[in-house]
């Protein structure tokens, strides 16, 4: 603003004044963004599993109610090399289908979540699709989206939370141990660290993406574990 | 009694055959080395002797023109017909001589392709010479207040003393196209001096006040300085025909006789107003004059562009003058010109300027990389005068453009000013000039993320091509284009605050008067 106005006394009336007008390259004002190094645990694992690393891509999987969603993913440079960094420009609030509502909360208690994910893109389109595997994830980070603010994301009744304060929009979240327990915290935004939110090609998915109904499967999976539902960690 | 006797043998062609008028017709467009040549002297002395001939009884045997000549061969041929005046008054026969000059000269001579003909030495050959009549008109310029120096070089002007208190010989008149120490002036516009254009148009009738289809030398010379002081009167230098003479018979002597007279029609015209009459062919002005005369008494054959002016109209039409016919000039041979053009073409006694509402369709190209061109329209005021038009306009476009993140759409409120300079082709105008302007361009976002409403105040300037045509009196159809230099706000994505896109429109005038 005002810089804008220093413009405005500084040329007006002879040139222009207001905002910089802009074209279709505009997507708005930029609300989060993320970044880090996506790379595998030994320089051949993917070679030895059958994968080709130039086909290895990132994306980001919003959590859905009845589990991973392959809709609303975040469409990235598709030259992005492997190993290498990526980047996640966040222009929007979480899609309308990502939010959750814990069980026993209210629509006051919705969340949505969402994990960055490598994966091999066969059809190079730069979207995971069904028939296509998701090779690995970030390891202890997590994307959260608060509509309102952390104080809106009561717990239910029963259930745990997160020990830290959210601001309202996207934060990163970050755990010691696993999703379901309470030690998420916010991460400082990128650049502030250095290490960014890097993705790991391990083959241990479980350990990033939490069965929380301790059934078979990864189908169901959350950061706010309800303790009646998953009472013991189950590996 | 001279006089009579040549009105005698002026008015009766079935007269006494040995009564004869000679011509002596100079023009010299070349003077000193120093001075710029003129550009009509010699047309001028075309045309005198075209008048001459076919209406003031001057034969063609009699006839000598001489173009950019110098003094001797000047000198020459004025003792040369002064040797056949001896002769023919050796024989009582009377004799009328006319000398006329057109081209540069200063208070001591006239100037003649790098010789001098010193005034005094015309003079007193005039005077001494044996015609008992002798005229001699001199439209000689130093310089142009309308069009351009007649003669360059900072010189006392041409002057011939014609005074109240100076005489002349008996039997001579001297004309001089301006009084002492101005300068006569050529016009572009007539493509000829002024003096002599307005001396011709008189001598073909225009200057027949007393309507007995003869034109006298008192006509003549009134008619011409009359319309030579209202033309000069918007020059700079205001220019007054002087005359003298010592004639017996006063200045009735009769210079033109318009009936039957060869090779020249009637031009008559019956509505009021003010005339100008265009030789179709050159465009050069024939004759100017107002409806209160009739029209032109003795036109030579020829198709010709007449113009009508009304306070508030124009009206044209074109015709062609037949050898002994009258071609008449009414309500139904002219067509009107429309508004927009009649305020253009100027003239004193036309409406100055003419206002028309204006409205159309516009776009310019996009402003920034992905947008859609904008387009809209625009409402405005047009005026129309003989030096420019120009209108102002309020207008509004809008433009859109998407992405997959959002859609913008992007509207702007301008105002613009333009003024043009058109020339007109009939019912067709072309032109060109410049538009300068200011607008409001705001850009509102669809987005489900954050993108506030950005809006911005930017300055445009164009230089614009604009053709028009007529469509009636007061409704022209009119298309232009340009390229808009506009001032935007800049940044680090836009980092110069110039962008150039290319504009067009189209637009109906409709005028109001």
């Amino acid at each position: 603003m005002q810089q804008w106005i220093c413009r405005c006394l500084l040329f007006s009336p002879l040139l222009a004044c207001g905002n910089d007008l802009v074209g279709a390259d505009y997507f708005g004002e930029q609300l989060y963004s993320i970044s880090g190094y996506s790379n595998q645990v030994e320089p051949n694992y993917l070679a030895d599993l059958g994968y080709d690393p130039l086909q290895v891509k990132t994306t980001l999987l919003w959590a859905q109610q009845d589990g991973i969603s392959l809709d609303n993913q975040l469409l990235l440079d598709t030259t992005t090399a492997f190993p290498g960094f990526y980047r996640m420009d966040f222009y929007h609030p979480a899609p309308d289908e990502a939010f959750l509502i814990p069980p026993g909360g209210t629509a006051e208690n919705a969340f949505a979540y969402a994990i960055p994910i490598a994966y091999h893109d066969e059809d190079d389109d730069g979207l995971l699709a069904e028939d296509e595997d998701i090779l690995g994830a970030t390891v202890d980070t997590y994307l959260l989206y608060l509509p309102e603010g952390y104080e809106t994301l009561a717990p239910p009744e029963g259930g745990k939370g997160l020990d830290d304060s959210f601001e309202a929009g996207y934060n990163a979240v970050i755990f010691d141990d696993r999703p379901c327990d309470d030690s998420g915290r916010p991460l400082p935004p990128f650049p502030t660290d250095p290490a960014g939110v890097n993705i790991v090609i391990s083959g241990d998915l479980t350990s990033v993406l939490k069965d929380v109904d301790c059934r078979d499967g990864l189908d169901e999976w959350s950061l706010i574990c309800n303790e009646n539902e998953c009472p013991e960690t189950t590996e | 009694m001279i006089a009579a006797l040549l009105a005698s043998a002026l008015l009766s062609p079935e007269a006494d055959a040995a009564e004869r008028r000679y011509a002596i017709v100079v023009g010299n467009n070349r003077g000193d080395a120093s001075e710029q040549a003129l550009q009509y002297a010699t047309a001028d002395a075309s045309r005198v002797v075209g008048v001459l001939q076919s209406l003031a009884g001057v034969s063609p045997a009699d006839t000598t023109l001489l173009h950019n000549p110098d003094a001797d061969q000047v000198r020459e041929t004025i003792a040369r017909i002064e040797r056949r005046i001896g002769a023919d008054a050796a024989e009582g026969d009377q004799s009328l001589l006319f000398i006329y000059y057109s081209g540069h000269a200063d208070a001591d001579s006239l100037h003649l392709s790098g010789t001098r003909l010193p005034l005094s030495e015309l003079k007193d050959a005039v005077e001494d010479g044996a015609a008992d009549a002798r005229l001699l008109i001199i439209d000689a310029c130093r310089a142009g207040a309308i069009t351009r120096l007649k003669g360059a070089s900072p010189v006392a002007p041409f002057e011939i003393n014609l005074s109240d208190e100076a005489t002349v010989s008996e039997g001579m008149a001297i004309i001089t196209a301006a009084a002492p120490g101005e300068d006569a002036q050529e016009s572009e516009k007539l493509q000829g001096g002024v003096f002599t254009h307005h001396l011709l148009t008189g001598l073909q009738g225009a200057a027949d006040a007393s309507g007995d289809h003869v034109v006298s030398l008192d006509e003549a010379f009134e008619y011409a300085r009359d319309r030579t002081i209202l033309m000069t009167s918007q020059a700079p230098v205001v220019q007054h025909p002087k005359y003298k003479y010592d004639i017996n018979g006063g200045g009735d002597l009769p210079l033109t006789r318009l009936d039957g007279a060869r090779r020249t029609g009637q031009l008559l015209i019956g509505l009021e107003g003010e005339y100008i009459v265009f030789d179709a062919k050159s465009t050069r002005v024939v004759a100017e004059f107002e409806s209160s005369i009739g029209g032109i008494q003795a036109l030579p054959v020829g198709r010709y562009v007449v113009r009508r002016r009304t306070p508030a109209r124009v009206y044209e039409a074109e015709v062609r003058v037949e050898e002994g016919q009258a071609t008449r000039i009414d309500g139904g041979l002219l067509t009107q010109i429309p508004y927009g053009q009649t305020a253009r073409r100027g003239g004193a006694s036309a409406r100055r300027v003419a206002l028309a509402v204006t409205a159309g369709a516009a776009g310019t190209g996009a402003l920034r990389e992905g947008m859609s061109d904008s387009l809209g329209g625009f409402a405005g005021l047009r005026l129309d005068s003989a030096a420019l038009t120009a209108d102002i306009r309020v207008r509004y476009t809008a433009a859109s453009g998407e992405n997959d993140y959002l859609s913008v759409r992007q509207e702007a409120y301008a105002i613009d000013a333009t003024a043009y300079r058109l020339w007109d082709a009939g019912r067709f105008a072309g032109g060109a000039g410049l538009r300068v302007g200011g607008e409001r361009i705001t850009q509102a976002f669809d987005s489900p993320g954050l993108a506030p409403d950005r809006y911005t105040y930017a300055l445009h300037a164009s230089p614009v091509v604009r053709g028009e045509v007529s469509v009636t009196t007061r409704v022209s159809l009119g298309v232009e284009g340009g390229l808009s230099a506009y001032v935007l706000p800049y940044s680090d994505d836009n980092p110069s605050p110039l962008t150039a896109v290319p504009y067009a429109a189209v637009d109906l005038s409709v005028f109001a008067f």
